[in-house]
């Protein structure tokens, strides 16, 4: 017999097996049914691979011989379509018991092979670890290194209020001017349009008044959403904040309501007793969280000093000017003002500007109103 | 130390799993790991899951102002570009109307599963014009606004918890302002001012329906049901309910559990029988409860010609009245499901026919609560005599204080009856 013949045959009778080689390079030979549940042996499968001993799928280097095992158990049992919903959930809880370290070794090889139901089984296992536990425990459990200074950890407001603060709120500015100048780009003639938008706060508040709706969908969202952390930010600025944005106006009484805001934050994070449980207790701790310091994570992109780039400059007056226009707002009685608007005013009068480009009005409507069309 | 020998630890896991797994916890665990390492610093903010617990607590302006700086601070530093699901649970009145706008960030966001638990809240409309979402759960809020308009183009699930309404049409405008809505759950409706609870729902493409109107002892229940598509219903109640339904011919599953305590002489409500008669005559699984409403269903059964011919699975509180009948006119059962005995005096008393089902079809039967009484014990030994096919018979005892003596008698009695099918097992807790 040939060497090609006792492969043919050979064929035949592996037809229903696949190989599979692990990590350490040992080669194991699994029923194909139960190793097709994992999508990435699927896909090799399907390009031919698998089908000898001397063409082994090679799986990723996460999967390790026993963590195999573990997960051909899993698909040998889930991939007989005939269990009822009960057994599977019996069999999941069951199947997840084990040491925390296994059952790491075990998302990682999931997530490898791409067996989406069982990452989710063990993220969802490794989330019950970490729920309540202090973050000493964590650390410990996981081996986690203990690599933040202490100021780092502790509440941020406890420092200087200048720096952070300014920090962020030039890292907010940045992240609006980018994204306005995106939009601008996508779409010039709207952007246009805002420009010779010169409202006085009259026109705004009957704008107000008038009407909520319009159906920009996102992108008056996104502007709605950018004031919105503006104005909470602005609130909490003190108002000789050094930003280039020279067009703020903030006067005294702002700096005022600021600092008393600052205050009843900085008095409710000093306070450590609250929710029983400990980890919870650092949420405390970040009721802010982690402003403004020099170590960023996916805001790296915002570098401090790069605010002056190339937007047009008269938006970006009329980026200060709402700015402004909040600062006076926020001033006054505002929120009373306008719950006494929303209780008079229930009719609907289509609004003067269906086109709004003006963020700050967004950002009220939505948050006081529902949006109607 | 270090992380030898933990190369495939959790430090070895790329962000996006790191993210997955901080999904499953609430907002403030996830956003207190923060602080664990340096590579944990950020990866709260890009979880898609966000869920948010206040417990409602008597000290209150300090808390409150607390909480609502953490959702701020999280809508704020949050950075993933849209979120799957948003949660917000709240023990406090809602004066706090922050919520709208955490709402409205969410919508913003893209959010497909919304799940909202604060007394007496005022729903906003954005809510009701959201493309992005899927699934939406209420519980005790507000619908009341005049003029709803509801576009909700991809909820496919709904339920609503004690939520309370403003008027008749509002929910019916819900409902149909979700074309896609296939999952329909209702638990305590109220309406603030009338007596009278009428319920209609009307779509064609919904396909599970799930009512529970337990302790709503104040209001009669109306329901009304155009849903040709149905093919689950769950109806629990424990007052009076009507239900009007024209034939549901695509009804696969059905569980009753009525309770009404008092049942209009012997006649059965005309509304509930031609839902039995009619519509349940071609469901596949059954599950049923007794009580006075259920008393006079099982003996309209004694009367009429319907048949179940497709049902497979019946889950009941058996009567030993009735119990024959019920298996006479379902030829077809194969699982045979009995949460309790009840009885009257006669007790147990063997059938003058064999039904067709348990010599032909029936495979497994569990018998729950048993107490070892003597019509228990005849209807189980008359079961395991005559089912020639059965695989599995599982008896649960109830446990009731000193009772292993009476467990292993129960045990012993049952072990030795004659069986019908030789592959039977037995299996007694």
């Amino acid at each position: 017999m040939t060497e090609a013949d006792s492969e043919i045959i050979k064929h035949e009778m592996l037809k229903a097996y696949v190989w599979l080689q692990t990590s350490d390079d040992s080669i194991q030979q699994v029923e194909q049914e139960v190793a097709m549940f994992c999508p990435f042996i699927r896909h090799e499968i399907h390009y031919g691979m698998g089908s000898s001993k001397n063409h082994p799928i090679s799986l990723p280097s996460r999967v390790n011989p026993p963590i195999l095992n573990l997960i051909l158990d899993y698909c040998r049992f889930h991939q007989i379509p005939g269990r009822s919903n009960k057994e599977r959930k019996y069999f999941d809880e069951k199947f997840v018991r084990m040491e925390t370290k296994r059952l790491c070794e075990l998302t990682s090889a999931a997530d490898s092979l791409q067996l989406k139901p069982l990452v989710d089984l063990t993220s969802r296992a490794l989330a019950r670890v970490i729920e309540g536990k202090t973050p000493e425990e964590i650390r410990e459990i996981f081996h986690l290194p203990d690599d933040l200074t202490e100021e780092e950890k502790l509440e941020p407001i406890k420092n200087t209020m200048d720096d952070p603060r300014i920090r962020l709120l030039n890292r907010l500015y940045a992240r609006k001017r980018k994204e306005l100048k995106e939009r601008e780009i996508q779409r010039n003639v709207e952007v246009e349009e805002e420009h010779a938008d010169e409202r006085s706060v009259d026109d705004l508040l009957s704008f107000i008044n008038g009407g909520e709706g319009d159906s920009k969908g996102t992108r008056n969202s996104k502007n709605k959403k950018k004031n919105r952390r503006r104005k909470d930010h602005q609130r909490s600025i003190p108002s000789n904040c050094t930003t280039t944005s020279n067009g703020t106006s903030c006067t005294g009484n702002v700096m005022d309501m600021n600092n008393e805001e600052l205050n009843e934050l900085n008095s409710a994070g000093s306070n450590p007793s609250r929710n029983g449980d400990s980890l919870a207790n650092h949420f405390n701790v970040m009721k802010l969280p982690v402003i403004g310091d020099d170590r960023l994570g996916p805001e790296d992109e915002f570098d401090d000093c790069d605010l002056d780039d190339d937007i047009d400059p008269a938006l970006k007056e009329k980026i200060d000017q709402e700015v402004a226009d909040f600062a006076r707002r926020l001033n006054s009685d505002w929120p009373e003002r306008m719950q006494e608007i929303l209780s008079l005013g229930q009719e609907r009068r289509p609004p003067p500007l269906m086109n709004n480009g003006n963020g700050s009005l967004r950002r009220f409507t939505s948050i006081r109103y529902d949006n109607t069309t | 130390m270090g992380v030898i020998g933990d190369e495939l630890g959790i430090s070895s896991f790329p962000d996006h799993i790191l993210c997955h797994v901080l999904s499953f916890l609430p907002t403030r665990y996830a956003v207190a790991t923060s602080i664990l390492a340096r590579r944990w610093r950020f990866l709260w903010t890009r979880v898609v899951n966000l869920e948010f617990e206040h417990e409602n607590s008597d000290s209150e302006s300090e808390e409150e102002m607390s909480f609502s700086d953490f959702v701020d601070g999280v809508f704020l530093q949050h950075n993933a570009p849209s979120i799957n699901s948003f949660s917000f649970s709240s023990g406090a009145d809602s004066k706090n109307c922050k919520l709208d706008s955490w709402i409205s960030e969410a919508i913003d966001r893209n959010v497909q599963v919304m799940d909202l638990d604060n007394y007496l809240l005022r729903l906003p409309e954005c809510l009701f014009k959201c493309d992005t979402l899927v699934d939406l759960r209420l519980h005790n809020c507000l619908l009341c606004h005049a003029n709803l308009t509801v576009s909700l183009p991809k909820v496919k699930k709904l339920f609503l918890d004690s939520v309370m309404y403003d008027d008749y049409e509002s929910l019916p405008k819900l409902i149909s302002g979700c074309l896609l809505l296939e999952d329909l759950s209702i638990h305590r409706m109220m309406y603030g001012f009338k007596d009278m609870v009428y319920l209609y729902v009307s779509s064609p493409v919904l396909r599970r329906i799930a009512l529970n109107f337990e302790g709503c002892d104040y209001a009669k229940h109306i329901v009304e049901l155009d849903t040709p598509q149905l093919q689950y219903l769950k109806v629990v109640d424990s007052i009076s309910i009507d239900i009007y339904t024209p034939k549901l011919s695509s009804l696969v599953q059905a569980e009753v559990c009525l309770c009404k305590e008092s049942c209009k002489g012997k006649f059965i409500d005309q509304r509930i029988s031609s839902l039995f008669f009619e519509s349940f005559s071609k469901v596949k699984y059954l599950t049923l409860s007794s009580g006075p409403t259920m008393t006079c269903v099982y003996t309209g059964f004694l009367a009429t010609t319907t048949r179940f011919r497709y049902l497979t699975k019946l889950d009941w509180v058996a009567d030993t009245h009735f119990l024959p009948r019920m298996l006479q006119i379902s030829h077809m059962l194969k699982i045979l499901i009995i949460r309790k005995v009840d009885c009257d005096v006669k007790g147990w008393v063997d059938p003058a026919y064999i039904p067709f089902c348990l010599s032909s079809h029936i495979m497994t039967v569990s018998i729950y609560a048993y107490e070892g009484r003597e019509w228990e014990y005849g209807m189980v030994s008359y079961i395991l005599r005559n089912a020639e096919v059965l695989q599995q018979m599982n008896i649960y005892s109830k446990c009731v204080g000193n009772d292993s003596n009476f467990k292993f008698r129960a045990i012993q009695r049952i072990s030795m009856l004659p069986r019908g099918s030789e592959k039977c097992e037995l299996s007694l807790r």
